[in-house]
């Protein structure tokens, strides 16, 4: 953003940073990205207490009162087999988070090994890891997770694996050029001249400098995670009812919105929203601190 | 250049063949599936030596190609149709679907971008800014469902859903058309308002903004001689990406207002186990991607000023 650039130029102009550059900087901290943090925490929260907090289960069914609208009982209402929304919205938060946290470190774990070799490895073996990375991005979105999941069905690990594999993919270019951008430095000749060998000089010296662009990425990727399984789950090709995810209860709503039931597919939306929302705010935060160090 | 250009092609082929190989693993068996759960083990031998299903990998897949040379992406399991029939009956729909959702987040994300840059740091800047950040993070599934809350079931303005083709008169086609591309164009919309935001401020601080001022050029000569040209080239390169998120959103943009289009025939293959649909539906996308990509490309090297000099020397 442009705030955090105005700080690079005051930076790069004087050298060390002045006592202006130092109060604009905390200043002009945006406030979005303490919502952010409020919504990340509220997040946590819910994701640990919920279990022992929430009597109602999210997968019991209440024959006796199918699509409630919210009120005093049902805050968020129920859906059409009675269950209540609150519950499930919840709930959903742990299949999101588990689904963003294992795909991203499954992306991670195969960029790191793409992205190393594709930066480091002999020529022909960084254009073979190259163009094996092309080969992924040229399925467009979500193409590739539906494939898979028409291929071995669909379930919570399919999804994590093919939405792993799917953002491997960008995040192997990612990991390249972050190590390419540590080649040039001073400390990377000094180590070379010490006669430290390749693999220390990647795995350690450029590896801890390399890491924070790539994690900052990796935020991006959690966020996009959640709304590829949102997505899929949404098609009926990501995690299976009756599990509650909030792709799957949006695609509930989907049938039952022309009756006038809104609430059934408005909250997890909105959960959505909030959780994507906040972890795209933190990584951007994340990033401009980056930028400006 | 050149080397871009030739590589599409070779992506293409791999992409076909890593499609090809996905469903090959599938446990579906396409005997089973052709001749139904009863038809006995003899039977099914006969069938797959007759269609060359137990022919080696390389060879099947070659003759995959020559089919697909001759315009043929085999049979549907399920419905009595070629799926090359399908999917040209398809193709279109989510075509209009598409040029028409473009054409509105360019239109919207220039508008809004540059008056966002210009108001920098404003309220309507500050506005634009937040707006765009929740769409992007919103499903475009469900902005979907929110637009046929309030426009179709709410104030009645279009249908619910479901397509109207051109042939059965203009406006009819734009009212069942209209919520569908509004709603793929938002999350477009958001990400190149973005993009073009922020481009726009940086070229607005230069120097030489300042000196076509001070010599007295006015606003407008400034802006279309020589800011925008400038600054749209960045916003050029994200093109790509926003097709790619365009195929991608279709799918499910189609399946909200059961628009009959690729994305609703993927749908319906992959909820149905047909994977001779989902393997054509695929490769059509990933080509179509691939040949935006390439586009883009060109584009950016005719716009940018640097790789012209580049080719000028």
């Amino acid at each position: 953003m442009t705030r955090g650039k105005k700080e690079t130029h005051a930076k790069e102009s004087v050298g060390t940073m002045d006592a202006e550059a130092m109060s604009r900087r905390f200043k002009y901290r945006n406030p979005m990205t303490y919502w952010a943090g409020a919504i990340f925490v509220v997040l946590l929260a819910v994701l640990i207490v919920i279990p022992a907090a929430i009597s109602t289960s999210p997968t019991a069914l209440n024959v006796g009162d199918p699509l409630a609208a919210p009120s005093s009982e049902h805050l968020l209402g129920t859906d059409q087999l009675g269950r209540d929304v609150l519950a499930r919205v919840l709930h959903g938060t742990r299949i999101s988070m588990v689904v963003a946290v294992a795909s991203a470190a499954l992306a991670l774990a195969i960029a790191t090994v793409i992205g190393g070799l594709a930066a480091t490895g002999r020529p022909w073996l960084q254009e073979v890891c190259m163009r094996l990375v092309d080969v992924g991005l040229a399925f467009p979105g979500i193409l590739f997770p539906l494939v898979l999941s028409a291929v071995i069905g669909p379930s919570l690990i399919t999804t994590v694996i093919a939405l792993g594999v799917l953002f491997s993919f960008p995040l192997s270019r990612v990991v390249r050029s972050a190590i390419y951008n540590e080649y040039g430095n001073d400390y990377v000749t000094a180590a070379r001249m010490l006669g430290t060998n390749r693999v220390r000089l990647v795995g350690y010296h450029i590896g801890i400098n390399a890491m924070l662009p790539v994690l900052v990425y990796t935020t991006l990727v959690m966020a996009s995670a959640i709304l590829a399984e949102a997505a899929l789950s949404f098609l009926g090709a990501g995690v299976p009812p009756p599990a509650p995810s909030w792709g799957n209860m949006i695609r509930d709503g989907l049938t039952i919105v022309h009756a006038g039931a809104w609430w059934v597919s408005f909250f997890p939306g909105l959960a959505i929203v909030c959780t994507v929302f906040a972890l795209n705010r933190f990584s951007e935060a994340l990033g401009r601190r980056l930028r400006t160090r | 250049m050149l080397r871009r250009v030739l590589l599409a092609p070779a992506i293409l082929l791999a992409a076909t063949f890593s499609v090809f190989v996905m469903v090959d693993l599938s446990p579906h068996d396409p005997a089973l599936a052709t001749l139904g759960p009863f038809a006995s083990a003899e039977d099914r031998l006969r069938y797959a030596e007759e269609h060359g299903l137990n022919d080696p990998l390389p060879l099947r897949f070659g003759r995959f190609l020559v089919a697909l040379a001759h315009l043929d992406l085999g049979e549907s399991l399920i419905r009595p149709e070629p799926v090359i029939e399908l999917i040209s009956r398809a193709l279109p729909v989510s075509l209009q679907l598409m040029v028409l959702a473009v054409t509105l987040a360019v239109v919207f994300a220039l508008v809004l971008g540059v008056l966002a840059a210009w108001k920098e740091g404003r309220w309507i800047d500050r506005v634009i800014s937040g707006v765009a950040a929740l769409l992007h993070a919103a499903p475009d599934f469900w902005l979907g469902l929110l637009f046929i809350q309030v426009f179709a079931l709410g104030l009645g303005v279009v249908p619910s859903g479901g397509y109207t083709p051109p042939s059965a008169g203009f406006t009819p086609w734009l009212s069942s058309m209209i919520g569908p591309a509004v709603t793929l164009a938002l999350g477009s919309m958001a990400v190149l308002t973005r993009v073009i935001r922020a481009s726009m401020a940086d070229e607005l601080a230069r120097d030489y903004v300042i000196t076509a001022r001070g010599a007295g050029l006015s606003w407008p000569v400034v802006l279309f001689r020589n800011v925008f040209r400038n600054a749209l080239i960045t916003p050029v390169t994200v093109l790509g990406i926003i097709v790619g998120s365009l195929i991608s959103g279709a799918v499910l943009v189609e399946s909200v207002f059961n628009i009959p289009g690729m994305g609703t025939l993927l749908v319906a293959g992959v909820n149905t186990g047909d994977l001779g649909v989902v393997r054509g539906v695929v490769i059509v996308a990933a080509a179509a991607f691939i040949l935006a990509n390439l586009v883009v490309d060109l584009l950016y090297l005719a716009l940018s000023p640097k790789s012209a000099e580049v080719s000028g020397q």
